[in-house]
C-alpha cells in the first residue's frame, strides 16, 4: 500500500482547502455534491482498509455503512456526539460478529461469503419493522450541538464532511506505518508465510475486519447526518461493488486511491445524467477504459509500474 | 530441542508420513533424505504445523504443542523456510526480515514500524546469510539464490530454536551451494537443525546425523559413515555410486 509522497500529500491538501473554501464561490448544489463525494470516500476508504491495505475484497461492507446510518434513525436522532460513536459502535460490533465466521474462508469463497452476511443485514432492515420501509424513510438530522439555519446547511455539513474525511485519511495513514498496518501489508502479500512467521493472521484479518466495518458505520453516520434520509439501498450489495469500483478507478495500491475514485466516480455519475441522460452507460465506458489504460488507477498516474503490488482487482493472486 | 513422536499424516489411503520419531538438538544438524514422495517435505509440515497431525506427537522443550496452529509454533521459536521461495513479493528485503522479529517480539501493534532495534535485528540476519548489501531491495527483484537466503535470514530474525530447513540449496548453482552449506553448519552451532536436502554431496558433508525416508518411513538413521555403509540404505535408496 502506497501512502501519497511529500508532494502528493500537499496535492491532497490542496484539495482539501479548495473543497473547504467552496463556500465562498460555489453553489449549495455543488457543495451538496461535494459532500456526496466525500461521503461516498469515507465509505471507500473504510473498504481500502481490507482490499489494499490486507487483501480481503468483502461485499458486506455496505451492510455496515447501513448499519451506522440507520442507528441514528434507530437512537431517535440525539445529539451527534452520541449518533456519531454509536454508529461507529453498532457497525463495529456487527463486523465483530460476522467477522470471525466470514474469515473462515478465503479469496473468492470469502468474497461469496461477505456478499451473503451483506444480503443478511440488508434484509433485516428491508420491509421490516426495523428498517421502517422498502423505500427508506426521511430522518430527523441529530443536532450538531449548534443551531444550522436551513441555508448555511449545505457549508456546515460540506465541512463536517471535510473535516471526518481529513481525520480518517490522516488516522489510516499513520496505521500503516505501525506494525499492525505492515503486518496486515505482509498478509495481503504472503499469508501463508506470515503464519510461519509467527503472526496470528487471523486475528490481524479480524482487527482489519472490525476496523474497516467500524469505519463504514461512520460513513454510514455521516452519510445519514448529510442526507437525512436512510433507505435499505445503503445495505445492498451493489453499493458495495460500487465502493470496489471507486477503489479501482482510485488506485488499489494508494491509500489515496479510493478518495479519488469516489470524487471521480461522483464526478462521471453526475456528468454522465446532466450529459446523456445514461449515465449508467457513462459510468460502463469509463470502466471499460480505466481498465484498459488505467490499471493503477488514478493514483497511479504518476506511478511507475511496481513489480508485485497489487494494482487492480484482477491482479489478486 | 525438538521432538517428535510417531508422527503420522495419511491423506486419505496415502500414509505420506508413518510413525516417524525424531529428536532436533541445539548444534547438531538433522538431515532427512529419501527419493522424491518419501515424505520429508509433510515432516516438516507436520512439524511446522502447516498441516495437521493424523497422530503422533510434538514436543518443544518438552512441552507438547501438537495442537498448536503455525503461527503459535512460529512465535514459540519453531522456524521453517519453504521449498519453493516464500516471500513478500513487494516488500523489500529488510521489511521481510523485520516482520519476522515483529512476530516474535508479539510487541504492541501500534508503534511504529520503524522501529530500530527490530530492523537492527533484521540487518544482524541479513549480515549473517551474507545479503545486508540488498537490504533496501525489493524481494521480487532478487536473484533465485540472493531469495533463498532471504528466506533463511527470515527465519532467523524470528531467534528461532529450531530451524527446519526444506531444500535450501534447491535451484542453486555450483557456486553458490559451498557458501550456503558453510552456513548451514554454522547455523547448527546456536540452533536444533532439521535439513531436507536433495544435494548428497552437502549433506554428508555437513550433516551430524542423517536420517533415511523411504515411503514415509524411517529406514535408518545414524552419522554419515553410518549411512554411507549402512547395506539397506544403499539398496532402497542410495544407488551404486555413492
Amino acid at each position: 500500500m502506497i501512502v501519497a509522497s511529500r508532494p502528493g500529500q500537499f496535492m491532497l491538501g490542496g484539495a482539501g482547502l479548495a473543497i473547504a473554501s467552496m463556500p465562498l464561490w460555489a453553489s449549495a448544489w455543488h457543495m451538496q455534491l461535494a459532500s456526496t463525494a466525500m461521503v461516498a470516500a469515507l465509505f471507500a476508504l473504510s473498504l481500502q482498509v481490507l482490499v489494499g491495505a490486507t487483501g480481503l475484497v468483502s461485499l458486506a461492507q455496505a451492510g455496515f455503512f447501513g448499519l451506522g446510518a440507520y442507528t441514528v434513525h434507530l437512537l431517535g436522532s440525539p445529539p451527534v456526539w452520541i449518533t456519531l460513536p454509536a454508529a461507529v459502535l453498532a457497525a463495529g460490533v456487527g463486523a465483530l460478529l460476522i467477522g470471525p465466521l466470514a474469515l473462515r474462508t478465503k479469496g473468492f469463497f470469502f468474497l461469496m461469503t461477505t456478499l451473503a452476511f451483506g444480503q443478511m443485514l440488508f434484509f433485516a432492515f428491508h420491509d421490516t419493522p426495523l428498517g421502517g420501509g422498502t423505500d427508506g424513510l426521511f430522518i430527523v438530522r441529530p443536532p450538531l450541538g449548534f443551531p444550522v439555519p436551513r441555508a448555511a446547511r449545505p457549508a456546515v455539513f460540506l465541512l463536517v464532511n471535510l473535516g471526518v474525511l481529513a481525520i480518517v485519511y490522516t488516522g489510516l495513514c499513520w496505521l500503516m506505518g505501525t506494525m499492525l498496518g505492515h503486518a496486515l501489508q505482509g498478509i495481503r502479500s504472503n499469508e501463508n508465510r506470515m503464519a510461519a512467521l509467527g503472526h496470528n493472521v487471523q486475528r490481524l484479518k479480524l482487527i482489519a475486519f472490525v476496523l474497516a466495518g467500524a469505519l463504514a458505520g461512520l460513513a454510514g453516520h455521516m452519510s445519514a447526518l448529510t442526507d437525512a434520509f436512510v433507505s435499505p439501498e445503503l445495505l445492498g450489495w451493489h453499493r458495495s461493488a460500487e465502493a470496489l469500483l471507486m477503489i479501482l478507478l482510485g488506485g488499489i495500491g494508494a491509500l489515496h486511491g479510493p478518495i479519488l475514485g469516489a470524487f471521480a466516480l461522483t464526478a462521471v455519475q453526475e456528468g454522465g445524467t446532466l450529459l446523456t441522460g445514461r449515465p449508467r452507460l457513462v459510468e460502463g465506458v469509463v470502466f471499460l477504459a480505466a481498465v484498459l489504460f488505467l490499471r493503477q488507477g488514478l493514483a497511479g498516474w504518476r506511478l511507475r509500474a511496481r513489480k508485485g503490488v497489487p494494482t487492480s482487482i484482477g491482479d489478486r493472486r | 530441542m525438538m521432538q517428535a513422536e510417531r508422527l503420522t499424516r495419511r491423506f486419505g489411503g496415502l500414509l505420506a508420513v508413518d510413525q516417524v520419531s525424531l529428536t532436533l538438538r541445539r548444534g547438531t544438524l538433522h538431515a532427512v533424505i529419501g527419493p522424491n514422495g518419501a515424505g520429508k517435505s509433510t515432516l516438516i509440515n507436520l512439524l511446522s504445523g502447516e498441516i495437521p497431525l493424523s497422530a503422533g506427537q510434538v514436543f518443544l522443550n518438552d512441552g507438547d504443542i501438537s495442537a498448536w496452529p503455525a503461527w503459535r509454533r512460529g512465535q514459540a521459536g519453531v522456524g521453517r523456510t519453504f521449498q519453493r521461495t516464500n516471500v513478500m513479493p513487494d516488500m523489500t528485503v529488510v521489511e521481510n526480515t523485520r516482520l519476522a522479529t515483529q512476530a516474535r517480539a508479539g510487541v504492541g501493534l501500534m508503534r511504529s514500524a520503524q522501529n530500530q532495534p527490530m530492523i537492527k535485528t533484521a540487518l544482524a540476519a541479513l549480515r549473517r546469510v551474507g545479503l545486508a548489501d540488498s537490504a533496501g531491495v525489493t524481494a521480487s527483484t532478487l536473484s533465485h539464490g540472493q531469495a533463498r537466503l532471504l528466506e533463511i535470514a527470515m527465519v532467523l530474525a524470528g531467534a528461532p530454536i529450531v530451524l527446519l530447513l526444506d531444500e535450501p540449496l534447491a535451484g542453486l548453482g555450483a557456486e553458490e551451494t559451498t557458501p550456503v552449506a558453510n552456513l548451514l553448519r554454522d547455523l547448527a552451532h546456536d540452533h536444533a537443525v532439521l535439513l531436507v536436502e536433495h544435494d548428497m554431496d552437502v549433506v554428508f558433508a555437513v550433516a551430524d546425523i542423517i536420517t533415511v525416508m523411504v515411503d514415509g518411513r524411517v529406514l535408518a538413521t545414524g552419522t554419515p559413515d553410518e549411512i554411507r555403509t549402512s547395506a539397506a540404505v544403499r539398496d532402497a535408496y542410495l544407488g551404486h555410486g555413492v
